[in-house]
């Protein structure tokens, strides 16, 4: 597989993601305006296609951050993980009830103006099981939630039967479709009905993308209008999987900006390119808990954990672009810093773990392999390849489980593997860099607690009730008290070896004669500038 | 239908029989098979291939129920033998369903990829044939009857490590010498004829590095020949020798295996639509087996697979009418 059809497929594995960019050279705002230029194209190369326009059947992070293009939403989330008005002007949260002012003069492309009555119907429809929305359970808990709206006061009230701790966060992912695309929204496949900062004016699906400026849009995040100097009069997004071609499209002038993580990137830095980073996700260890599993064994799950050194294995993944150990599961939230549960993951040294692996009855055999009851001490590894750093990563992995009397068997596998692995054959140990690029914590509640496959997905069999009980509470509670909870709910996994973060998903791009911020790792379509 | 009358300048002859009704019936009977052993694979390579196509595009996150309705929406909880028969009905009725992944019409994303992998091919096979035929009948030509070992030798040498370089590699190195070096042409896209230049040249440098080799051979033999010899004798033109006795006979074998070749050919497409992100069919076979798109990963690989097929179809009744002996033995 190629190495930029990797990056991105690894991406795809994940229902959607949000990031924060974690360094910029260049920020648009930044810039002497004088030096921007007037009008122009600004070519955008991507990695992935962004698969279905219809941002009802489609929470990939390639098609989320397209809609970005099109669509409006209440609020959004800027490059400092802030959350910033959009359509809404302010809101209020009281319990499960969210209540928005709105802004008035917004119209969609068609002319049509954005009422509150406009926004009720993408609720009531994303609600409602016939059209069988995919915000249902991942971004919205459920189904059980009422919009009401008051066209002649210009607000908007959406209450939940049960509070919503990241409610805010999930409304800012959630695109309103106006009423031509909400009435057949088969035809959102092929064009766009949104009031956006763009048009859809091509879409060649694999190939390109095309959106034309709309003029006289003036509500978007924070106040960004079209008007602003630099902004393009027209996008085209090409769909370059390779990332050794689009770096040579970057060469060549071809193209204003790629994201381009791995060993092609060394030909741009210290050329005339700037870069910006963004993380995108996190990389985790997962282990599959699952009875007759060697990691049933908390001891087992906690010495492998012990005698890896974190820091360097994220180098190595990261390719050098962190070189710090995972700190989250979900770094690229902002919305809860839960950072200080990685206190509570198993530390030791080898002597430590080989000592924990004894006393659990896993004795060096005259091979040097551990067993337990006559059962050797087998893993099987499993690991998403989707980065030129993945293998050596995984290498480093393996190298230090082996000194520790383990047997390892690696198992490089794309993404389809990896899901066939976790829902279907349940044949891993361990993933040891699984990619989780969520938008906030409770995304992951299923995965990480009740019901296994075929019935949930709870792929890895974890049953920590230190953590099950506390995100049961935290995803009802908003703030900083729920915060805490997740913090402590994190402390559970970790402290149980169940999953334990590595380090981040970056996202790392490189732009020419253009700048702009980053969001979910992907451009910010309103911050975009074209430079002379 | 014209009748076997033999080749004047081989001095063949036959008897007067039309073999052209056994042979088409013959081709058309391939032809069937073929395309349902096109159809048939195309299906169970899909299937056979592990992976959700629904949970990878919903994602891990995405609940049971949501990924259990999705499925049964597209069928994919069917018996396999229930899926074949309706990929059959809609292979039938023009209908290869909706990608699973954009929710379009498999039939319209092929329609607006086609063209660049047919184009891709068809100049690639051009070029294929053309060079080959070229540079063989001249090295042929050159060291018949033991002229010029030196330049056999270096032939041979050169000719074999072009055959055996990657298309990719071809890919690479083009790129950075015409495009992002001298910058004549397009690095990647779709931008007209002048994106598929290197393209073609990518996939068709080391055919013609094979094939050449073949019609050298059969250059030399057909050298040998009494006809040629007698043609010489008559103190004929060189040329004409070589362009009205000689390229005839070639050209049967070349365009032969040149047919073979053209499923090597379409195969190349996948590896270098990539490269070069040009929007064909190949490329789409990639990024729909990656993302387990089976509608569109199995419309893809019908349309390429048949194609060969019926391309194959083609070049025999060339070749038949290029040279009739070959109904003979074909009958």
């Amino acid at each position: 597989m190629r190495p930029a059809k990797v990056a991105l497929a690894a991406v795809v594995a994940w229902a959607l993601l949000v990031s924060a960019a974690c360094s910029s050279d260049n920020g648009s705002s930044g810039d002497n305006s004088t030096d921007f230029a007037s009008g122009g194209t600004f070519t955008l190369l991507a990695a992935d296609d962004p698969g279905s326009l219809n941002p009802f059947q489609n929470i990939q992070t390639p098609g989320v951050s397209m809609f970005k293009y099109i669509y409006s939403y209440l609020l959004s989330i800027d490059s400092s993980g802030k959350l910033v008005p959009e359509l809404a002007t302010s809101w209020t949260v009281d319990g499960g009830t969210v209540a928005f002012k709105l802004k008035p003069g917004v119209t969609c492309s068609d002319g049509s103006p954005v009422t509150a009555t406009t926004i009720a119907d993408n609720f009531n429809y994303a609600k409602d099981p016939a059209n069988k929305a995919v915000q249902i359970g991942i971004i919205f808990p459920d189904t059980h939630f009422t919009a009401t709206p008051d066209d002649a006061a210009n607000t908007l009230t959406v209450k939940f039967d049960t509070p919503y701790g990241f409610v805010l966060q999930a409304l800012s992912l959630f695109p309103i479709v106006c009423g031509a695309g909400l009435k057949d929204p088969n035809t959102l496949t092929a064009k766009s009905s949104g009031s956006g900062p763009f048009v859809l004016t091509k879409a060649v699906t694999g190939t390109e993308y095309d959106f034309d400026k709309r003029a006289g849009y003036n509500w978007g995040p924070n106040g960004a209008t079209n008007d602003a100097p630099g902004v393009p009069n027209k996008i085209v997004e090409k769909i370059v999987g390779n990332q050794s071609t689009a770096a040579n499209l970057l060469l060549s002038k071809g193209a204003n900006a790629a994201q381009i993580n791995g060993p092609d990137g060394v030909r741009l830095t210290g050329s005339s390119f700037k870069s910006v980073d963004s993380v995108v996700g996190g990389i985790s260890m997962l282990f599959n808990e699952s009875p007759g599993r060697p990691t049933a064994d908390l001891a087992v799950r906690k010495a492998l954990t012990m005698v890896l050194d974190i820091a360097q294995v994220s180098a190595t993944v990261t390719q050098g672009i962190s070189k710090v150990a995972g700190k989250s599961l979900t770094p690229a939230q902002t919305a809860c810093d839960d950072s200080a549960a990685v206190s509570s993951i198993p530390t030791g040294d080898q002597a430590a773990a080989e000592s924990l692996l004894t006393q659990a009855g896993w004795v060096a055999g005259a091979d040097g392999i551990r067993a337990k009851d006559g059962k050797p001490l087998a893993i099987n590894a499993s690991y998403l390849t989707t980065t030129a750093g993945d293998a050596p990563a995984m290498e480093l992995i393996a190298t230090a489980w082996k000194k520790l009397g383990v047997k390892v068997t690696q198992q490089p596998l794309d993404n389809a593997g990896v899901n066939t692995a976790m829902f279907s054959s349940g044949n891993y140990d361990v993933m040891p860099l699984i990619e989780l690029a969520v938008p906030f914590q409770s995304i992951l509640i299923g995965w990480l607690s009740g019901p296994n496959p075929p019935n949930g997905i709870n792929t890895a069999h974890i049953s920590t009730p230190a953590y099950s009980d506390n995100a049961k509470k935290a995803i009802q509670t908003p703030g900083d008290a729920g915060c805490a909870l997740w913090t402590a709910a994190a402390k559970g996994l970790y402290e149980n070896a169940d999953i334990i973060p590595m380090s981040i998903m970056p996202a790392r791009y490189f732009m020419q004669k253009a700048t702009f911020d980053l969001w979910i790792g992907r451009v910010n379509p309103t911050s975009i500038r074209l430079l002379k | 239908m014209s009748a076997v009358t033999g080749n004047a300048s081989a001095g063949f002859t036959t008897r007067r029989r039309n073999l052209w009704p056994a042979f088409v019936a013959r081709r058309l009977l391939r032809l069937v098979i073929g395309i349902v052993v096109v159809v048939t694979a195309s299906f169970l390579i899909m299937q056979l291939v592990p992976g959700d196509p629904v949970r990878l595009s919903l994602g891990p996150s995405a609940p049971f129920s949501l990924v259990e309705q999705r499925r049964a929406d597209l069928g994919l909880d069917d018996p396999l033998i229930v899926q074949y028969l309706h990929y059959w009905k809609g292979v039938f009725g023009g209908d290869l369903g909706s990608s699973i992944l954009t929710q379009q019409s498999v039939t319209s994303i092929i329609a607006s990829r086609i063209g660049n992998t047919v184009t891709l091919v068809a100049i690639a096979l051009g070029l294929t044939l053309f060079f080959s035929v070229a540079i063989g009948v001249t090295v042929g030509g050159l060291t018949h009857n033991g002229r010029r070992p030196r330049l056999l030798g270096a032939y041979r040498i050169v000719a074999s490590t072009l055959n055996v370089v990657p298309e990719y590699l071809y890919g690479v190195a083009l790129v950075v010498i015409f495009a992002v070096t001298l910058k004549l042409l397009p690095v990647a896209g779709d931008d007209g004829f002048k994106s598929l230049i290197l393209p073609s040249l990518a996939i068709s440098l080391a055919p013609i590095a094979g094939l050449s080799r073949i019609v050298r051979v059969q250059t030399e033999e057909v050298l040998s020949q009494e006809y040629i010899q007698f043609a010489r004798s008559k103190r004929l033109p060189a040329l004409r020798i070589y362009l009205r006795h000689a390229l005839p006979n070639l050209l049967t074998s070349a365009l032969t295996v040149g047919g073979i070749l053209l499923g090597v050919l379409v195969a190349s497409t996948v590896v270098v639509e990539n490269v070069f992100a040009l929007p064909g069919l190949g490329s789409t076979v990639v990024t729909a087996i990656t993302q387990r798109d089976y509608p569109l990963a199995q419309g893809a690989l019908l349309i390429l697979g048949g194609s060969v097929v019926l391309v194959n179809l083609i070049i025999d009744v060339i070749v038949s009418l290029l040279d009739p002996r070959s109904l003979m033995r074909d009958s």
